[in-house]
């Protein structure tokens, strides 16, 4: 080829990248590394990420500019205006080396001091948490439970803004990740270990009208930003004044349709999207959940409108939501993994009801366990639809026949509404009858002998109910008599150690509160 | 059919002479690096149209919103995987394996390399290895999992597929190979350097090369281990627990084995592609590199790091803040020699007379393009910005610019250095500059968004996504087919340049001072018709009127 050497096509080709470049310079000043905003901007703790990012993103914007300028003016400066150009030679710098190492170093220094200063005022978690959470993920779907109320098994994750909240991340299969990206929520959930994150949401902007309940007033949001945010697509919920609820989520994925109203609509609150960022296969992309920020009050009033709800499951939406995905969305099944439910014998067969609805609670091999997952009413609902469509005809089944399945399979029970928390006179009966046993050294009264702790005041009985559930199951050296544990309560249930905790709790002058056997589950989990 | 063939193309036997199936048998069964190399480069590049025709797919599918444009959720589901494991292990490390085959023996003056009976067995794991890895678009049992396959998902409860467990078997024949090929490479450069040429005088490609031998030597191990345990986990449930909790094992400790692995497989990825830009910038600027030493040691401060910073993938598994603030800071610290290496090639660039062929203008679109991918790496390697930026498109825009802007570009600068080389023509240089300009152009189209995109929360391995999102994956999937199209120039250009290109002289770019542009193009069976020996650089500034110093001499 002749166009080889000849100097108007490199002329040509510097200038193209000249004009590329120049195009470039003001693309990454838009996007990468300072792209757009990070959108953790509704809790403390996302600010002060979304801070940090900032702070990086300008350090690296810096350095590319500085790069692609050299770069640039090299380009044009030095390109070979004729053939026989000998540039001089050189091999190096001492000075400019040990200049640009020490730069470069210094600034990788100056960033991991900030950062370390950012993990630990987000990431360590404060002793003063108001209301734990947990997060349980499974093949595809999310749920939360609140130990704090009842053991309340929901959905979404709904919490009261402007408290401090923390997280407990676990999943039933495979690994999963949750990820609320407007509130900075993000924590893998590996089976067979809890993992944490906390959080303090800012809630509906409205708040401390109709609050009554906040006294405090909230300092006015910090509006972290590198620039205006022209491509924002979501809206900033800054200007809103109505109360009710006051940004909706407007995409929950294919298994779950966004209502026309959506259910927190009767509440002070403000909804974001959450969803899972771990493959964990067929419906990854499909384990869309809402997580709901309310003002305190309303969330009292959730609380008990979800404990009081005469809750109606409606078949075709909990199929549609749990079982399509694999099954079909009219159960026509999928290979030979996922079996077709259309005339399928345990389906059709008025004897097999049973065998049914302890199926939906069990799983068999890849079908995840729906027990703790749907309800008596939702398992109830999903089993009689798939018995009367599609061609079928089995019998119904109802709310009973599955509370009796769950029962005589040694399954906790999960009626429409929560688990309704035991009495504590019912406990305090029942562990009245289990101290008997302790009576012989700590006496009727709580009071022993000189040598057997008092439990009257006793700061370890009515101190943390975990460390003291965990001294009873595990037992612990004494002075008197060392190396000798008495893991009393090791093979007590959690009901029988709940009632033991409660009466004592509650007797001898003592006046702490009661302890649920959904506590002492927890716990167990926890020290396992 | 006769066969007309110059230097090591040309047939051995006077049967072959005649027969193209003779000819074919000679190169299969060759011991020669030369056409060993070739080989691999043509492996290489089915297996990156093979990958790119799965990312194309990809990508089409998010070109819309709504979930039902060409497939089902659980096809796409293996795609990203499948086409990780296309590009990582079987286009972009055979590829890097292919040049270095041909080059690095003539860079030091050898006749071949150490083993060639080895190097020829290593190249010929690799076919069958790829059709195992695959098997799964057979049989219709793809592994759905992603490449990194963790546990539980891809143990044989969740995954109780074949596919899969030939995909595993797969990726540890492709580790012995590599592992062959690394020590092969070791004993090449340790042993069969020319005489004189002293460790701190070889070329900055062969010293890559030497570097990326010991990372694979290292690291690949502890892979294939961790993919042994799965595979007994697989095959025999309910006796083995490496990593299932429900028996006592840990999902998390397959991970730590996974990254042990993976992350130096980055630089395993980049550095055959740093020592490749390092020989263009200095033919093409006609200076010899700025700073030789730190460049050296700065690929081997990479090489030691790069096996300290495993756990920064794993953020947000939960493992501890004071560990994560250990490896958070190893992290930044790669930073440092990548930033010299970056810096250095600038200054290499600086008061040259810089020629911009097609190989110049992607190790110089490289310099541009890199630098985005290198300083996204410090954004991801800060913790509390790392773990909101996991598994979202953050991270896969973060890594297309170094593998893509990287390695891919690297590569392609190297191959379109080296071919006059490799066939004695030179390549169509318009064809050339056109391939060029389309993929520099359409690699910030395709990958740039996807930073936004992350920023706003779009996870990755999303089958479906928001609506919001549609417009920048649009932009993206069209980006992704102009990408995937430009390459079909380069690939007719390497074919109708190797009969029809204009001559190559022995010396094509005129400033070659290795060792290689001092054989003919192409070169003979054995290289070197007599022993080289090497004439140690002169230190000292040349005149504007004096040829730059050469290097190492051969005079034929």
């Amino acid at each position: 080829m002749s166009g080889y050497f000849n100097p108007r096509h490199l002329k040509r080709a510097a200038l193209l990248l000249a004009l590329t470049l120049a195009l470039l310079i003001p693309a990454t000043a838009f996007a990468v590394p300072g792209s757009g905003e990070f959108i953790a901007h509704y809790t403390e703790n996302g600010r002060e990420m979304t801070g940090l990012y900032n702070m990086v993103a300008k350090i690296c914007l810096a350095v590319l500019i500085i790069v692609e300028v050299v770069l640039f003016a090299a380009i044009i400066k030095f390109r070979r205006r004729s053939d026989d150009e000998r540039p001089l030679q050189n091999h190096g710098n001492l000075v400019l080396e040990i200049g640009w190492t020490s730069a470069a170093a210094l600034a990788q220094i100056w960033i991991g001091v900030a950062t370390i200063n950012v993990m630990f005022a987000t990431e360590v978690i404060p002793d003063d948490i108001d209301m734990t959470v947990e997060a349980v993920a499974y093949q595809w779907d999310w749920q939360f439970v609140y130990p704090d109320h009842g053991g309340l098994v929901h959905g979404d994750l709904v919490v009261p803004a402007n408290t401090n909240i923390k997280l407990e991340v676990t999943s039933r299969d495979v690994i999963h990740s949750i990820f609320v990206p407007d509130l900075g929520i993000k924590m893998d959930a590996v089976p067979g270990r809890f993992n944490y994150w906390w959080f303090r949401a800012d809630g509906p902007v409205n708040q401390v009208r109709v609050d009554e309940f906040a006294t405090v007033e909230r300092p006015e949001r910090e509006y972290v930003t590198t620039r205006p945010d022209f491509m924002q697509t979501r809206d900033d919920a800054t200007n809103k004044t109505i109360s009710g609820l006051e940004q909706r989520v407007t995409y929950l994925g294919r298994s779950r349709t966004v209502e026309e109203v959506s259910p927190y609509a009767n509440y002070s609150a403000i909804e974001y999207q959450g969803t899972c960022t771990e493959l964990c296969g067929l419906g990854h992309w499909d384990m869309y959940f809402r997580a709901v920020v309310m003002t305190p009050s309303s969330f009292r009033q959730w609380v008990f409108d979800m404990q009081n709800a005469v809750t109606e499951a409606n078949g075709p939406d909990v199929f549609a939501a749990r079982c399509a995905t694999c099954h079909g969305e009219s159960g026509q099944g999928q290979g030979e993994q996922f079996p077709s439910l259309v005339g399928a014998a345990r389906v059709v067969e008025e004897g097999q009801k049973d065998s049914h609805i302890q199926l939906v609670l069990q799983g068999q091999g890849v079908m995840p366990a729906f027990g703790q997952i749907l309800n008596d009413a939702e398992v109830t609902a999903v089993v009689n639809h798939e018995r009367l469509s599609w061609g079928n005809a089995g019998g119904e089944v109802t709310d009973e026949d599955v509370a009796r399945v769950r029962e005589s399979l040694g399954l906790p029970p999960f009626p429409a509404g929560g688990v309704e928390p035991t009495p504590t006179p019912d406990l305090i009966a029942a562990g009245e009858r289990i101290y008997e046993s302790c009576v012989s050294c700590h006496g009727r009264d709580g009071q022993g002998p000189d040598y057997i702790p008092s439990l009257v005041n006793n700061s370890k009985v009515n101190g943390d109910v975990a460390a003291l559930a965990e001294l009873l199951i595990k037992g612990a050296d004494s002075d008197q008599w060392p190396g000798e544990k008495s893991p009393v309560a090791r093979s007590m249930t959690d009901f029988q150690l709940a009632s033991l905790l409660t009466y004592l709790r509650g007797s001898f002058g003592n006046e702490s509160d009661p302890v649920q056997p959904g506590d002492i589950e927890r716990i167990r989990r926890d020290i396992n | 059919m006769e066969i007309k063939a110059k230097g090591y193309l040309s047939p051995l036997t006077e049967e072959a002479k005649t027969s193209l199936w003779v000819y074919l048998k000679e190169w299969a069964c060759t011991t020669d690096a030369k056409r060993i190399g070739i080989m691999y480069l043509l492996f290489a590049t089915f297996m990156a149209i093979w990958g790119g025709i799965l990312s194309v797919i990809i990508r089409l599918e998010l070109a819309q919103h709504g979930p039902d444009l060409i497939m089902d959720a659980s096809f796409y589901n293996a795609l990203p995987g499948m086409h990780a494991t296309a590009m990582i292990f079987f286009f972009i490390i055979p590829a890097f394996t292919g040049v270095a085959n041909f080059v690095v023996p003539i860079q030091i003056g050898a006749p071949d390399m150490a083993f060639p009976k080895l190097n020829n067995a290593a190249f010929w794991i690799l076919p069958p290895a790829a059709i195992l890895t695959f098997a799964g678009f057979f049989m219709n049992s793809l592994p759905e999992f992603g490449w990194t396959a963790y546990p539980p998902l891809s143990n044989s409860v969740y995954s109780p597929i074949w596919g899969a467990d030939f995909w595993v078997i797969g990726l540890i024949l492709v580790g012995v190979s590599s592992t062959l090929g690394a020590v092969n490479f070791l004993a090449t450069v340790f042993n069969m350097r020319c005489k004189g040429m002293k460790l701190f005088q070889l070329p900055l490609f062969t010293w890559a090369m030497t570097v990326t031998s010991f990372l694979i030597l290292a690291a690949t191990p502890v892979l294939t281990s961790a993919l042994l345990m799965l595979t007994f986990e697989r095959m025999f449930p309910g006796v083995f627990y490496f990593f299932n909790p429900a028996g006592g094992g840990d999902p998390i400790l397959y991970q730590h084995l996974f990254w042990f692995y993976s992350h130096p497989a980055v630089y395993i990825m980049i550095l055959p592609g740093f020592g490749m830009v390092s020989e263009v910038i200095q033919v093409f600027s006609r200076k010899h590199i700025f700073g030789y030493v730190l460049m050296v040691w700065s690929m081997i401060a990479i090489a030691v790091l790069g096996f300290l910073v495993w756990a920064h993938h794993m953020f947000a598994t939960g493992i501890a803040l004071e560990i994560r603030v250990g490896f958070m800071f190893l992290t930044m610290l790669i930073a440092v020699p990548t930033g010299i290496k970056i810096f250095s090639w600038l200054a290499t660039m600086w008061g040259g007379s810089i020629k911009f062929d097609t190989p110049m203008l992607f190790a110089t679109a490289f310099l541009g393009m890199f630098t985005i991918g290198g300083l996204s790496g410090v954004v991801v390697a800060a913790v509390p910005v790392d773990i909101q930026l996991h598994d979202t498109y953050y991270v896969v825009a973060h890594i297309h610019y170094v593998l893509v802007a990287g390695s891919l570009m690297t590569a392609f600068a190297g191959v379109y250095f080296w071919f006059p080389k490799f066939t004695g023509r030179f390549y169509n240089e318009l064809l050339g500059k056109v391939h060029f300009w389309l993929t520099a152009i359409f690699i910030n189209v395709t990958f740039f968004i996807q930073h936004w995109l992350g920023m706003k929360g779009m996870p990755r391995r999303y089958y479906d996504y928001d609506p919001s999102f549609e417009l920048a994956n649009l932009i993206s999937s069209v980006g992704s087919v102009v990408l995937f199209l430009a390459q079909f120039i380069f690939i007719a250009n390497m074919i109708w340049s190797w009969r029809n290109g204009k001559v190559a002289e022995d010396n094509a770019w005129k400033d070659g001072f290795t060792l290689e542009w001092q054989i003919t193009s192409p070169p003979d069976h054995h290289n070197f018709h007599h022993e080289p020996y090497w004439k140690p650089l002169i230190r000292q500034h040349v005149g504007p009127d004096q040829p730059g110093g050469l290097w190492h001499r051969y005079d034929d």
